[in-house]
């Protein structure tokens, strides 16, 4: 039985220059992909390509949230490198605030990063002249928090809850061109991030409250 | 920012009555309003307005508002 394998099959991943982002670059690349890795910053990308399995590898610095810019890039870049077989949204962010300390512009923030741009580059990747001919896959890096809640985490609970409800709708609307659509909602994972975290943790603020994927 | 203007906030973030006097040396940890979700708001405003990320652990040692202002940086205040 041949084992499960991502050979000729290309990947672009945003989020890829730390946690889980980064590990899925790497455990694609192990199992074959290519990795079209996305994020923000250029040289965190660079030590996640350094770690990547060889392959025909590519860094694409972008910021997500600057919808325009993002799609002329990425289309440039599939362009050149040819269709994508796959998308992992890992990039985002997580933010603790207390309704009563809540503002607008953090809460858009956070809703362009987490939710909007899962949405935009689903758009992208999801063209016809992108796709290939045996479909692809999207995934979005959810959390537990779409399903459960914490105190202060109302605004992430609902960038997150927001990607459940757009996963159902996008699969049953791209099935028709073979592209399936998944969220993975994980609880805590040992990240750089989280790690850093869990040992600042006190009484004062529980130790479930700061953290989530 | 004026001393008086971070009372205010301070009022706001901890949910206190608008009446509440309070100034350097008001007691923080004998406030009944002073829980987990008043330090995140407490935690929310610095970082909004002093560009200053404390974490819960460095309020063990904070108890008047004078040392949350000396945490925050008294060269910030007026």
């Amino acid at each position: 039985m041949e084992q499960f394998h991502l050979r000729n099959k290309k990947i672009l991943i945003t989020g890829a220059s730390s946690g889980i982002g980064r590990q899925c670059a790497v455990t694609c690349s192990k199992a074959g992909a290519d990795i079209i890795l996305a994020g923000r910053n250029r040289l965190r990308l660079e030590e996640t390509y350094d770690m990547l399995l060889k392959g025909n590898h590519q860094i694409v610095s972008c910021d997500l949230t600057d919808f325009v810019e993002s799609e002329r890039i990425i289309d440039a870049t599939i362009q050149n490198s040819g269709k994508l077989s796959g998308l992992v949204h890992a990039a985002g962010i997580e933010i603790t605030i207390p309704l009563r300390a809540m503002r607008f512009q953090k809460l858009f923030d956070l809703l362009k990063i987490n939710t909007i741009s899962a949405l935009e580059l689903s758009r992208i990747i999801s063209k016809n002249i992108y796709c290939p001919d045996n479909g692809s896959s999207i995934v979005f890096i959810s959390s537990i928090m779409d399903t459960v809640g914490q105190p202060g985490k109302s605004a992430y609970c609902a960038s997150k809850a927001a990607l459940l409800g757009a996963v159902r709708a996008l699969a049953l609307e791209l099935a028709y061109k073979k592209i399936r659509v998944n969220a993975i909602s994980p609880a805590i994972v040992r990240t750089p991030l989280s790690e850093h975290l869990l040992s600042s943790l006190t009484n004062f603020c529980c130790k479930s409250t700061c953290i989530s994927p | 920012m004026k001393r008086t203007d971070f009372y205010l906030k301070l009022i706001d973030a901890l949910e206190l009555s608008s009446d509440f006097s309070m100034d350097a040396v008001t007691n923080l940890k004998n406030l009944e309003e002073y829980d987990s979700i008043s330090i995140m708001s407490i935690i929310a405003l610095i970082d909004e307005y002093f560009g200053k990320k404390l974490n819960a652990n460095e309020f063990k040692e904070i108890t008047t508002v004078n040392d949350l202002m000396e945490k925050i940086g008294s060269e910030n205040f007026e």
